[in-house]
């Protein structure tokens, strides 16, 4: 018979759900990236997979990310579609951290 | 220059690809002139593996939204009511916990089906025979079944190593054993002279593991 052994019960449903979401949407963002570079029409930069770090979930698991206040009692999903919105425009906007897409040479 | 009026899970580079994708695949399927049955068959086939990761990555967007609606939604409700009290501990009553895990468990669900949609684009682009779930992949890609370039292994086996498998074991648990958001309870606090309200949703780390 299987058992279930319980080891850590506590992680906070929402900010774990951000954070799964984050890093869901920047390893698609980064797979789309790359592979469209192998199509040979662009061409991505040196190193581009390097250029957005890691960031492993903490010890608990879905630890709360800084920028998500706890949602107060009304009016506070904008504040959650805003970061959300926030995050997708710095990867995209960062020069820093966005792979630079330029035409191939040929 | 990057499309920064993009909604939050929108990738414009992912739109590109979809497009490159369809266009040299749809060519080489023959899809020009005069198409039969088999031809037609082909491209339902390419159009629905290239449609399913940008669905599910703005699914995955809108059940965190769905999720964070519900709890405000519940919040309003008891404080209209009065039951919000500093230091307290409100244990959310079933019905009202089952509407909140629904909205988790779409989560959930639906960022799995994103993680799998991403070995069609791998496969589509790169001409390869890949397995339809990410885990498969990984573990192939881990044990040197499969080679995949070398950035793109890595980009692959970080993303499961940090959080992938995580989501993929809440999945397991909810699929298979229990409901993953259970205890479900309300703790209020206060800091200062605000009130912060922190919803204990809890979910269980893939600490539950199976024997």
């Amino acid at each position: 018979m299987r058992r279930l052994k319980f080891t850590d019960p506590v992680v906070h449903a929402l900010p774990y759900a951000v954070r799964a979401y984050q890093d869901l949407y920047r390893y698609c963002f980064l797979l789309a990236t790359w592979l469209l570079a192998q199509t040979g029409e662009v061409a991505v930069g040196p190193a581009t997979i390097n250029l957005l770090p890691r960031v492993p979930l903490g010890a608990s698991g879905g630890e709360p990310i800084q920028w998500i206040e706890p949602l107060r009692i009304s009016g506070d999903c904008w504040r959650l579609r805003y970061a959300m919105e926030k995050h997708v425009r710095d990867l995209l906007a960062n020069g820093a951290l966005v792979p630079k897409v330029q035409p191939a040479s040929k | 220059m990057p499309d920064i009026d993009s909604r939050p899970s929108d990738i414009p580079y992912l739109r590109t690809l979809r497009d490159r994708l369809w266009s040299r695949k749809s060519a080489s399927i023959g899809a020009r002139g005069e198409a039969g049955p088999e031809t037609w068959a082909k491209l339902r086939v390419l159009n629905a593996d290239l449609e399913q990761l940008p669905y599910t990555l703005q699914g995955a967007y809108e059940a965190v939204i769905e999720l964070a609606k519900a709890q405000e939604t519940l919040l309003e409700r008891l404080d209209a009511e009065h039951k919000l009290e500093v230091n307290t501990t409100y244990l959310v009553p079933e019905y009202e916990r089952n509407v909140l895990g629904y909205r988790l468990d779409t989560f959930i669900e639906i960022s799995r089906r994103c993680q799998n949609a991403t070995t069609l684009y791998i496969a589509r682009t790169l001409d390869l025979q890949l397995p339809a779930s990410l885990r498969e992949c990984v573990d192939k890609v881990v044990r040197k079944k499969l080679v995949l370039p070398d950035e793109l292994s890595r980009l692959v086996v970080d993303y499961w190593t940090d959080c992938g498998k995580m989501l993929r074991d809440y999945r397991d648990l909810s699929q298979h054993y229990l409901l993953i958001s259970s205890d479900t309870a309300l703790c209020v606090t206060t800091l200062e002279t605000h009130f912060f309200i922190s919803f204990y949703q809890t979910i269980l780390r893939n600490g539950a593991c199976v024997d």
